[in-house]
């Protein structure tokens, strides 16, 4: 016991005075013996997470709310967690979509999509112009509203926040092949919603 | 295509910079929140030190699910042994007309 405490010291001094890298694997096995050692993890996640979150809840305080609860649920349940090959941030990324999906489950409330317009034109270039030459931001923003909520969160992390298939699959728990095939199909269902559209009008 | 809205679009939201969002997150509650979890539930405390005590913890529910047996077959037999057949014991099996005939 005191042999884990003097290492648990050791280990905090050489992260505090950040001489020595020490890798995430290591950083998640010393949460596991000990969770004020969870304090590194958090420091070196909690902006990506909360901004993940931002970008899709409501408002400021609420993507707070569930950052916290997604670290808490972290440390509640890190004895589950085994590299696999993933980084650790997916799976903290997956808790956290877990927490927000059942936020807006329980609450029935909609779920925020948060656009910027640089964003937009990666996504367009995926759509062909020739099918339609008209096609606005006004006209694609439209067409999320017949997407279900997984995959808004596809389209998201692949055209809003520039995610790798890699990253994509890792985050979701899926293969590579099934995110590409996925995306594929999301893409095309926005294609044909907004020719729908064009030609109703 | 339908006006129906399913969800909420925010165009170009404002981003907090690193130094709002650090303002806004901080380890101790997430700490603070967790220990109120694990401390004030059984079932987390439980979980938070079943690596740490699994064996014995596993011999305790055995224990406890052995001695139930036991208990349970023992007052079975408890009770069988005690049985006394109602013929005997209960007098008021016994008819006061057959006793008036004798």
């Amino acid at each position: 016991m005191k042999h884990e405490f003097t290492y648990n010291n050791l280990i905090r001094e050489r992260l505090l005075k950040k001489k020595e890298k020490i890798s995430e694997e290591k950083l998640v096995l010393f949460a596991k013996q000990d969770r004020r050692n969870f304090k590194y993890l958090y420091e070196a996640y909690y902006e990506r997470i909360f901004l993940f979150l931002l970008r899709r809840s409501e408002n400021e305080n609420l993507a707070q709310d569930l950052t916290q609860q997604t670290f808490v649920k972290a440390m509640l349940n890190i004895e589950k967690f085994e590299f696999k090959g993933f980084p650790f941030s997916s799976w903290l990324y997956r808790i956290g979509l877990n927490e927000l999906n059942l936020y807006y489950r329980s609450n029935k409330k909609k779920r925020t999509i948060s656009i910027d317009n640089d964003e937009l034109p990666e996504l367009v270039e995926e759509l062909p112009s020739e099918s339609n030459p008209n096609l606005s931001n006004e006209n694609l923003i439209k067409a999320f509203n017949f997407l279900s909520e997984a995959e808004v969160t596809l389209v998201e992390m692949k055209y809003f926040e520039k995610r790798s298939h890699q990253e994509i699959s890792e985050i979701l728990g899926i293969s590579v092949a099934n995110a590409k095939v996925k995306l594929h199909r999301v893409i095309k269902k926005m294609k044909n919603k907004i020719i729908e559209s064009s030609e109703n009008k | 295509m339908s006006e129906e809205k399913k969800y909420n679009i925010k165009l170009n939201p404002k981003k907090p910079n690193k130094e709002e969002i650090r303002k806004k997150m901080d380890f101790k509650g997430a700490y603070k929140a967790y220990s109120h979890k694990v401390y004030r539930t059984p079932w987390y405390s439980f979980q938070r030190h079943s690596s740490k005590n699994r064996k014995v913890s596993m011999f305790i529910i055995l224990i406890c699910v052995v001695g139930a047996l036991v208990f349970i077959e023992s007052e079975k037999e408890f009770n069988q042994k005690n049985k006394i057949p109602p013929s005997i014991q209960d007098s008021t099996l016994i008819k006061a007309d057959t006793l008036k005939l004798k």
